[in-house]
């Protein structure tokens, strides 16, 4: 009996304490993929995210109350990704930023079309989810159609070169935007000498190189993730080729990184500047934010656009109470300068960010 | 009181006795040299990545099964084995392609064959990792050590690197548990009893300190502890080597005017020379004294020593034929008193050199 008492006491002494420690603090949570390549991925959102929260913090965080990521691996099923989300919802977490996952935002639809849940900047790229997204999910950047018109643009109109080929992965979001980078270059009147994908899965690139070096391009769009794009270039200088120039989606934005001093011509788009580069101020806030909250964390433009949309929820927080509220706060911001960087609000795909396409050559 | 002492000295019994310890103290020795397990090998140690190539590398775990040692020859510093060489890693982080370039650092190639054999890759799918295991047969040259030689374990670095990934694209991680051994491995009296591991980077410094044109690429190290299980080395070398030095130290033992003193000292001691052909046959080619040189030497001198006094006794005795008896007797009982001295002062001495040696 006195056994029992003692644990129910225990049990409400802990719901009290937590209760308390809660009241303390905002939790924001986030779901991403701790699998595979896409742990690279996932850390740089996480650290960008990180370096605004622990700047937010230093700074007296919101409305007195601490900031605090609660980040969670699905290992990219979404299966496991609801079991997340369910349990975080148990703890009193119903605001999540910077979740990985076309399937796993896809598995969570029917929790942000009743509002139980909502979820600021998911990094996802598919079309069709951002055109018919619920209202309790804010985009970020991603959209490929931008990606591939300024890819276009870029060869077409300044390298003016001619023999160009596509390297993709054999995934739907790869296939889509191979499509379209196609349509891109169609409206120029241009069409690619070689087009191939490889198997993301096992990395298998011998086919699809083998195909690229025959047709011997002068430029390689790279759609798909980082190191198939590095063993591509890799096997072009094998076998003596390179002044061949590749352009990458964002996806590809640690090509340079990964091959740094191989003197590779690479190329990859960004809905930002280069943070290592930029001269505005929040790209400087960034590397200080960053290098502060962790100085092993390497400046990535992934990792500077969760800055950003860190920024841009943080500020939003501050001005309100309530999850509606702050989509009502978000969805009013038109030409919003954040640190010399301006963001807007589009309903039709339902992103909050820049419109202009970057881009580097680190 | 010196006089006593040279007195007791000069007792057989005393000098019979002093041989059986120093022998037996050299035994014990020898024998506590054999049971430790030293290793004059250091474990390599590799170089680490930079936290640029952490963050954007792919980790592979490494690991080594070895079935056999076709070949495993210390004295040649040459080690062929056959093995089963595995990569495990998540689904899509790396590619056969990349991975299959792997190679041993310090091969050998034998009769212009290919540096090894390696068969195609064998994959299995262990629920998000993929497992890709090649069977090998490689021989290598390993650095060995032989200060200690004929005594001592061995430890045998072997080094898996990958020349055409970059550090930045692929880094290697190994545990000690995934180094694993056949349980019916034999190689001769050699039994591996621990492994080490490292994992990092090697490469090249083409350019000085410039990082541009420097070259890395990832590698991990397996340090294989291995122990000598058979005395028979040890016992073929040191105990005829003892039995000749005390041979000859045993003419010190005979009176002092007894002319078969020189003869014993001389038939030992170019016995004893003849013997390092017998060490020079067993011994690996090195530049560098090894332990059984190093006591080889020690027994040569102080038998050349022995020979030394033994050659000026007899010429005493040849110079001294015509002396009076007194001043003979007088002389004789002088030689007697140093002949203990320095038969006392060898055994002193070597038991010194041993200890020291064997210890040191």
């Amino acid at each position: 009996m006195k056994k029992n008492l003692l644990l129910i006491l225990n049990i409400f002494l802990s719901i009290f304490l937590s209760s308390v420690s809660m009241a303390k603090e905002i939790r924001i949570g986030q779901v991403v993929n701790l699998s595979g390549e896409f742990k690279k991925y996932a850390h740089a959102i996480t650290s960008g995210i990180t370096a605004a929260i622990h700047k937010a913090n230093k700074l007296g965080g919101v409305k007195g109350k601490q900031l605090v990521l609660v980040t969670h691996n699905d290992n990219g099923d979404p299966t496991q990704a609801r079991a997340i989300v369910e349990d975080l919802k148990k703890q009193g977490i119903e605001l999540f930023l910077g979740s990985m996952g076309t399937r796993s935002i896809q598995e969570l639809i029917p929790e942000l079309q009743a509002g139980s849940i909502t979820i600021l900047f998911p990094w996802s790229g598919d079309n069709a989810q951002r055109s018919s997204a619920p209202r309790h999910v804010i985009n970020g950047p991603g959209l490929l159609k931008t990606q591939t018109e300024a890819i276009a643009r870029y060869v077409c109109d300044t390298m003016h070169l001619k023999k160009i080929a596509f390297f993709h992965a054999d995934d739907t979001f790869s296939t889509t935007g191979t499509q379209e980078l196609q349509d891109a270059f169609k409206k120029r009147k241009m069409s690619p000498i070689a087009v191939t994908s490889y198997n993301r899965h096992t990395l298998n690139l011998k086919k699809a190189s083998k195909k690229l070096i025959e047709a011997d391009p002068k430029v390689v769009v790279c759609i798909g993730t980082s190191m198939p794009a590095v063993k591509l270039i890799k096997n072009f200088f094998a076998r003596g080729l390179y002044n061949t120039t590749f352009i990458g989606i964002d996806s590809t934005f640690m090509v340079n990184d990964i091959l740094a001093d191989m003197g590779a011509s690479f190329y990859y788009t960004a809905a930002v500047p280069n943070p290592k580069t930029s001269t505005l101020p929040i790209a400087r806030e960034y590397l200080e934010a960053l290098t502060e909250s962790d100085p092993k964390a390497l400046p990535s433009v992934l990792s500077f656009i969760y800055y950003i949309c860190t920024q841009l929820t943080i500020d939003a927080l501050q001005k309100t109470t309530t999850s509606k509220e702050l989509l009502v706060q978000l969805e009013s911001l038109r030409n919003h300068s954040i640190g010399g960087f301006t963001v807007s609000f589009d309903f039709v795909n339902r992103q909050l960010f820049g419109s202009t396409t970057y881009l580097i050559k680190d | 009181m010196i006089t006593s002492i040279t007195t007791f000295l000069q007792e057989t019994k005393v000098q019979i006795i002093s041989i059986l310890v120093a022998s037996v103290y050299i035994a014990a020795l020898l024998v506590m040299a054999y049971k430790k397990e030293t290793f004059s090998e250091e474990i390599v140690r590799l170089e680490e990545p930079s936290s640029i190539s952490q963050a954007l590398a792919n980790n592979v775990e490494v690991g080594l099964h070895i079935n056999s040692f076709p070949r495993f020859s210390v004295k040649d510093s040459k080690f062929t084995f056959d093995g089963i060489v595995w990569f495990k890693f998540d689904k899509g982080v790396e590619s056969f392609e990349t991975l299959e370039t792997f190679t041993f650092k310090n091969m050998v190639i034998d009769n212009n064959e290919e540096p090894f054999y390696k068969s195609k890759p064998i994959i299995k799918i262990i629920h998000d990792k993929v497992l890709v295991s090649y069977q090998v047969q490689a021989t290598f040259m390993a650095q060995i050590a032989f200060k200690r030689f004929p005594i001592g374990g061995h430890r045998i670095n072997l080094l898996i690197e990958n020349r055409n990934a970059t550090t930045q694209e692929l880094l290697f991680s190994i545990q000690p548990e995934n180094v694993t051994f056949n349980n019916e491995l034999l190689v001769d009296n050699w039994q591996p009893i621990a492994v080490h591991t490292d994992a990092g980077i090697v490469g090249a410094k083409i350019g000085g300190e410039k990082n541009a044109t420097n070259i890395t690429y990832p590698s991990v190290n397996i340090s294989m502890d291995f122990k000598n299980h058979g005395a028979r080395g040890l016992i073929s070398l040191y105990f005829p080597l003892f039995i000749l030095f005390f041979i000859g130290l045993l003419s010190l033992t005979i009176g002092i005017f007894d002319p078969a003193r020189l003869g014993i000292i001389a038939s030992s001691l170019p016995t004893l020379v003849l013997f390092r052909l017998v060490i020079d046959a067993v011994s690996p080619e090195v530049g560098y004294t090894t332990q059984i040189d190093f006591v080889y030497y020690v027994l040569v001198v102080l038998s050349f020593l022995i020979l030394f006094f033994q050659t000026y006794v007899i010429l005493f005795i040849e110079r001294t034929k015509n002396d009076p008896e007194a001043v003979r007797k007088y002389k004789k009982c002088c030689l007697e008193s140093f002949n203990s001295v320095l038969f006392m002062g060898i055994i002193l001495v070597l038991l010194a050199i041993m200890t020291y040696d064997f210890f040191h």
